[in-house]
């Protein structure tokens, strides 16, 4: 099974995506980006569905940091951003950042996420070939 | 714009394409909450919304009889701590109890609040970004319709004791205003899409929408129900709309591509023509 890393500060939405992606993934959780970061480096996820807004370190430097990690297959770990923040400017700052989605929370239903995660692994997989 | 300023003087209920979740003692709104809508019929999961930045949710349901259950962190619901129907600037307030959607498929779009049992990392976060104040928006809000009575009250005396040139059309201007809120007919707050050849409703249609600057991004997705209604709420700017149907091949195919502007209405709102 495919390991994913959910990092979302919001007990409640992370239990729910949680329980949809525990059936077919082993899922990770990360409540604040410093857990992220640390989450990420021990347990190498295959995914990482990453808020934005975090306590402790925000979403974005977490992404920064991670990108330019030196061991490649951490620093180009698949991300998928979930997050509220929906400007121009915070789209096109992550957008730089090499991510496979950017689904604003409000106007996404889980399963339409769940959906996208599937078709990553797929993609990577055939790009691996 | 003619809604707004009825709503502005007291005349008419705000009606919004959305409802807030709000914190009930702060009066902030609150992201992210999971809005469920729950068929009383079958007590399942009809649609289930996370709300935006600002709070805001909305359903497009069919007729029927539903509840409305609402999840955050630190928060509980239904709250005991708000009463009637209106607290400070929201109005139409949800406390848990079933409801009915009658005639077509409409917008359920109530104002939910919380109450809070513990100090939320997010919601202070939010209000060092955002700083919005319902307080202050609510005492204007009181303010601007106490004014508007209050001149009227006092050409009314005008013109009984002390009559001058303005005041008969100032109160002509009081009773156009009054007559339009009667006549004026309310915002709609879905948008549909609509068959040229066969003039009629299309139902699941997948729109994808993706700001003008960004068209590799798609910042919503909806798709219409069986009367061709779809909702979608987006902020004020220029974007592009994508309109794909179900091809005879089984796959979804781009029909339509439109480019529009959203303004203060902040919802797409306009029947859109496919072959």
């Amino acid at each position: 099974m495919k390991k994913i890393l959910i990092v979302e500060d919001d007990n409640s939405l992370r239990a729910i995506l949680s329980e949809k992606l525990t059936r077919t993934h082993n899922v990770l959780q990360a409540e604040d980006g410093e857990e992220a970061i640390n989450s990420w480096l021990d347990k190498r996820p295959d995914l990482v569905l990453l808020d934005l807004l975090l306590p402790k370190i925000d979403g974005i430097k977490v992404l920064e940091r991670m990108r330019s990690y030196p061991d490649e297959a951490i620093s180009r770990t698949p991300v998928i951003v979930f997050s509220n923040l929906w400007s121009n400017k915070d789209i096109l700052r992550v957008q730089g950042l090499k991510i496979e989605e950017y689904f604003i929370k409000a106007n996404t239903k889980i399963e339409d996420v769940i959906k996208r995660i599937d078709e990553v692994f797929v993609i990577k997989k055939t790009e691996q070939k | 714009m003619l809604n707004r300023m009825l709503v502005l003087f007291g005349l008419r209920a705000r009606q919004e394409h959305w409802g807030v979740v709000y914190d009930s003692k702060t009066k902030q709104s609150l992201d992210p909450v999971v809005v469920k809508l729950i068929d009383a019929k079958s007590g399942k999961v009809a649609q289930t919304f996370i709300t935006d930045i600002t709070g805001r949710y909305g359903f497009l349901s069919w007729p029927g009889k539903y509840k409305i259950f609402a999840r955050k962190t630190n928060y509980t619901f239904p709250s005991h701590l708000i009463e009637g129907d209106k607290d400070s600037v929201y109005e139409n307030l949800y406390r848990g109890e079933f409801f009915e959607v009658l005639g077509d498929a409409e917008v359920i779009a109530f104002n939910i609040p919380m109450d809070p049992q513990r100090e939320d990392w997010n919601q202070q976060e939010k209000e060092r970004m955002f700083n919005y104040s319902p307080r202050t928006e609510n005492f204007l809000r009181v303010l601007t319709i106490s004014l508007f009575w209050i001149v009227l009250a006092v050409f009314i005396a005008s013109k009984v004791y002390f009559p001058f040139f303005l005041t008969k059309y100032v109160l002509y201007f009081y009773g156009a205003v009054i007559l339009l809120a009667i006549l004026l007919p309310k915002n709609r707050l879905w948008g549909r899409v609509v068959s040229k050849s066969r003039n009629t409703s299309v139902s699941d249609v997948e729109l994808e929408l993706s700001h003008t600057r960004m068209p590799n991004i798609v910042i919503a997705r909806t798709s219409t129900i069986e009367d061709g209604k779809f909702f979608m709420r987006v902020q004020k700017g220029d974007y592009i709309l994508r309109i794909r149907i179900l091809n005879l091949q089984g796959a979804m195919e781009e029909v339509k591509t439109v480019n529009l502007t959203v303004g203060m209405e902040r919802a797409i709102t306009q029947d859109f023509f496919i072959d």
